[in-house]
């Protein structure tokens, strides 16, 4: 699945009329040509891309009056939750009863952070002891973190292989019989609190909202390497970030009010590992609080992008009469394809559309419109990214997933979003970008230190496999 | 006009040349010291070279798949001491020649001959044995052991076997500023840039016509330039000048993957500087914080910062990185002072004195590096002043710094300002091991330490991961006492470009390699 599909190059052709979003009508305003040769035509005059009803139920649009911001502004949970300060917005939120959605939201958002910190170490686990694996020298035993690592992502055969061949090895008991035991059927990678204590590294704590859990103390295994010298080998048990997701999202479905549960669901669809279980959700109705500064621009985004991954081009189309983000997409997407130049193109678009809308409801441009605007421009990437994921356009995904993340910035910088790229890059062995992002966010997140040990293993494995003529200036 | 020239200069090729008819210009940190990939010693080399060849097998700047544009299919042989390959028919090199298996050899070949004398050559020489070839089209390239994964140590690039008399090749050759290659640009290096045509190609198709570079000069007059499209990018914009582009709509950054970390060489058989307590002094007085602020813009406390202090030879998101060894951020002088009088130094007049003389640093910086960190040498030289050292200042040229500096003949200068880049491999051998026949080959000073290369032999000696590491470990923690360098900080890598610049992928540490779907979208 890493090759752009012959899908995609298929419908480039046709696709490639759509791309012209912008129609030259005048003189002034296509540029020169670099070297100095200009070049003739009209000035670009854009469609837009989101239809007026839909761009007006969009929160950045709606919060361009000042009063839809009472309540937001100036409080310091939505501040620092805008700010990307997911440990700041937690203690705000704890503070103040009012804000049960913000509380909610913020551990919505902390369990999809840390299920992404399981992606990656699980993702750098099969590899580092799976596709790279050194069999001389590996402990034996680093089956049963492969075994979970496979079930987490959703490959239940291969988990239950893999586990088979640690039974009577050193490996705890409770954890190989329940993992064993899910691997046998699909989907294997559901963790719950209620398993029995020894089936993962998790924390003390019962989940308890507004507060941090302390995570199972690192290294979660040792397990002495084969060989003369028998060093001792720091493993990492993926599911412990698993259990402090679940831990997170147990303190969302305590905090938020009556009803909201399908919010919870919706903010964690796109960031469930391939081994969960997919929840339905039920109808979304237009709550602020779930929507401010997010990548679901309205609520009718939260189910679009809930589907998108799984479902591809099909759910553009079936959401486009009710997500913006769906209908801004409708223009690049073919009969099973998503055109990844075409959604850059449309970002762009977007963010010029949004600000100007912001302007017009807002009484002229103020600065925080720009921001906003970003993160509209930046969840059409995002959205394109899964639709092309969902439509198996490995290739393609993956550069809308690197300019979403070039763009990823300030108020735009999702700390779920920047994981899962680092969890992608894991899954395909690339680890540098992947440490950077770790190294970053692990000090807003320590919990997320976990991921390192595997994704470092993996680093100087790789790195000591390839020929490289040294430093240089 | 330049596009016009060079399509009259490509059209003297038998191959044509291709692209939309759109010109791109970009500034580079510096010009390229060589374009002979055998040679290259900067980042700047390798970014060039990545335009005008072909590697055998490379990752896919997206996927990180490895791929290859020229081998077509392969197969491991030999129980694993062998990839048998067969190219892809009909690839040309830039004179029209065809290339065949023959140059996949004589490069292996020109790799392994002792007379070649690049150490881009001597790392292949420790992992390949010989190379075969079978008619034109096939090749059969030996190794020494059996790798995990073979394919990911041929990545060189191919040579062309015409272009040269003998398989001994030497930096000095024509063939360094105008090579021959199959890679999607034919590059021309002048005085005061490179002109890489575009050429057409069964395995290439780029979209441009043609890339001109040129030296960068004052970041201030590189970012006006490409805000007014005057050129359409910048390989590293200097962390100041980054939020201004970012807020531009013409312009946007780019991230470029490249570990990248700044230092002070102390030469260390110089006067006091040889002994340890000096040099322990020095690192204390470097307010690095300061630094920092002054010459990248980076305030105190700021978060994600694109610069972060280093206590040893490695980022610190590197597994090689020891967290134990501490950094050190602010200046002590009440500890350097104690340190430099235990040394017996002595500052009565104010001035810090050796064997009664004073002490006068002659700081030395690579002179690109002042466009990155503008004024960091003064900045240097002020702190050190300010703690009473006389100290003399100097730019050093890209050229000189590669002839001497990297090779150890600037030992008449105290402290050399400099920074190195790695890929995937951290490797810090040639960095610190003292200089014997093909170790140490980039011993700035020539330093040499007992405890260091039993460290750095260790490294080279584990078997496992863990031993790697620790090796590493404790080899940070040993330069964090010994400080052959004061380590500085890293520093990320933003390019811009363009917005009009379209399919502008950026490959870590190559940089180019997905240059055929870069294109000039109007």
């Amino acid at each position: 699945m890493k090759d752009a599909s012959p899908r995609a190059v298929a419908i480039r052709p046709r696709l490639r009329f759509l791309a012209p979003l912008l129609v030259c009508i005048g003189v002034a305003g296509c540029g020169a040509e670099p070297g100095g040769e200009q070049m003739e035509g009209p000035a670009a005059v854009e469609t837009p891309p989101i239809p007026g009803a839909l761009l007006a139920a969009t929160w950045p649009v709606l919060m361009a009056d000042d009063a839809a911001r009472v309540g937001f502004e100036g409080h310091p949970g939505w501040t620092a939750l805008f700010r990307r300060d997911l440990g700041a917005a937690l203690t705000a939120f704890a503070d103040d009863e009012t804000q049960r959605r913000g509380l909610a939201r913020t551990h919505a958002l902390l369990a999809a952070l840390h299920r992404q910190g399981a992606l990656l170490a699980a993702n750098a686990t099969r590899h580092v002891y799976g596709t790279d694996r050194q069999a001389a020298v590996d402990p034996p035993q680093v089956d049963y973190v492969v075994g979970i690592s496979q079930a987490l992502l959703g490959a239940c055969p291969e988990a239950a292989a893999s586990l088979e061949k640690t039974k009577g090895a050193d490996v705890p008991a409770e954890g190989l019989g329940y993992w064993t035991t899910s691997a046998a059927d699909a989907p294997c990678g559901d963790l719950s609190l209620d398993a029995p204590e020894g089936a993962f590294p998790r924390p003390a704590e019962g989940p308890a909202p507004g507060k941090r859990p302390t995570p199972a103390a690192l290294p979660h295994h040792r397990y002495p390497e084969q060989g003369e010298e028998g060093r001792m080998v720091a493993v990492t048990n993926p599911a412990a970030l698993m259990a402090l997701a679940a831990w997170h999202e147990a303190a969302a479905r305590a905090a938020a009010p009556e009803g909201d549960s399908v919010y919870i669901d919706a903010t964690l669809a796109p960031w469930r590992l391939p081994g969960e279980s997919r929840r339905q959700l039920e109808a979304i109705e237009h709550a602020p609080e779930w929507l401010f500064a997010g990548f679901a621009l309205a609520s009718g985004d939260l189910a679009f992008l809930a589907e998108a991954s799984a479902d591809g081009v099909a759910a553009v189309g079936a959401h486009a009469g009710t997500s913006p983000l769906a209908a801004a997409l409708q223009p690049a997407v073919g009969a099973d394809a998503i055109d990844p130049d075409a959604v850059l193109d449309l970002a762009a678009a977007v963010g010029r559309q949004v600000e100007t809308a912001m302007a017009a409801g807002g009484g002229g441009a103020k600065d925080f419109h720009r921001p906003f605007a970003e993160i509209a421009r930046v969840a059409v990437l995002r959205a394109g990214m899964l639709v092309a994921d969902g439509a198996g356009q490995y290739r393609d995904a993956g550069i809308l997933r690197i300019n979403a993340l070039e763009r990823s910035n300030g108020p735009a910088g999702d700390p779920v979003f920047l994981l899962s790229v680092a969890a992608w890059d894991a899954g395909n062995r690339n680890p540098l970008r992947a440490q950077e992002l770790i190294h970053s966010l692990a000090k807003s997140h320590p919990a997320l230190e976990a991921a390192r040990t595997p994704l470092d293993a993996l680093h100087i494995r790789l790195s000591r496999n390839t020929a490289s003529g040294g430093p240089v200036f | 006009m330049a596009l016009n020239k060079s399509l009259l200069t490509a059209g003297a090729l038998t191959l044509a040349v291709i692209g939309t008819g759109a010109t791109l210009a970009y500034n580079e940190e510096s010009l390229p010291t060589t374009m002979n990939p055998l040679f290259a010693a900067s980042m700047v080399d390798y970014r060039s070279q990545e335009l005008v060849f072909d590697r055998l097998w490379f990752h896919d700047a997206v996927t990180n798949e490895l791929k290859s544009r020229v081998v077509a299919k392969h197969e491991i042989v030999d129980g694993g001491k062998g990839v048998k390959i067969t190219l892809v028919p009909g690839i040309k090199w830039h004179n029209g020649k065809s290339l065949t298996s023959k140059d996949v050899c004589f490069t292996v070949d020109a790799m392994l001959d002792p007379k070649t004398a690049s150490p881009v050559a001597s790392a292949y020489r420790e992992k390949l044995s010989g190379c075969e070839t079978s008619g034109n089209n096939s090749a059969v390239i030996k190794f020494k052991k059996v790798f995990h994964n073979p394919r990911e140590q041929l990545g060189f690039a191919i040579l062309p076997q015409s272009a040269f008399s003998s398989t001994a090749i030497t930096p000095e050759l024509d063939f360094s500023a105008r090579p021959t290659g199959t890679g999607p640009f034919k590059g021309s290096r002048g005085r005061r840039g490179v002109i890489f045509d575009a050429v057409a190609n069964g395995h290439h198709a780029p979209k441009i016509a043609q890339l001109q570079l040129s030296e960068g000069g004052d970041p201030q007059i590189q970012v006006k330039t490409i805000v007014n499209n005057g050129v359409q990018g910048i390989i590293a914009v200097p962390p100041p000048y980054r939020p201004d582009l970012s807020a531009s709509d013409d312009v946007a950054l780019k991230s470029y993957d490249l570990r990248s970390w700044w230092f002070i060489a102390v030469n260390t058989s110089k006067g006091a500087l040889a002994d340890k307590r000096v040099r322990q002094a020095l690192n204390v007085l470097i307010d690095r914080t300061e630094l920092r602020q002054l010459s990248i813009g980076v305030k105190p406390g700021e978060q994600n910062s694109p610069c972060e202090f280093i206590s040893g030879p490695f980022v610190q998101s590197s597994p090689y990185y020891n967290r134990a060894v501490d950094v050190t951020e602010t200046a002590d002088k009440a500890k350097a002072e104690a340190l430099l009088k235990e040394a017996g130094l002595d500052n009565g007049a104010g001035t810090w004195a050796y064997e009664g003389q004073p002490i006068n640093l002659k700081i030395g910086m690579l002179a690109p590096l002042n466009n990155e960190a503008p004024d960091l040498m003064s900045q240097v030289g002020n702190q050190l002043g300010a703690a009473g050292f006389q100290r003399q200042e100097f730019k050093i040229s890209t050229d000189e710094w590669n002839r001497k500096a990297v090779t150890g003949q600037l030992e008449d200068y105290d402290l050399l300002i400099g920074k190195w880049s790695f890929g995937l491999d951290e490797n810090v051998n040639d960095l610190f091991h003292s200089r014997k026949g093909i170790t140490g080959r980039k011993n700035i000073f020539n330093y040499s330490d007992a405890d260091v290369d039993k460290h750095l032999q260790a490294y080279d000696a584990s078997r496992t991961d863990t031993a790697a590491r620790d090796a590493y470990h404790a080899l940070h923690e040993t330069l964090a006492e010994e400080l052959p360098y004061l380590f500085l900080w890293k520093l990320d890598t933003k390019s811009a470009w363009r917005t009009e610049v379209r399919g502008n992928i950026i490959a870590p540490y190559y940089y180019f390699t997905e240059i055929d779907a870069w294109k000039y979208a109007k």
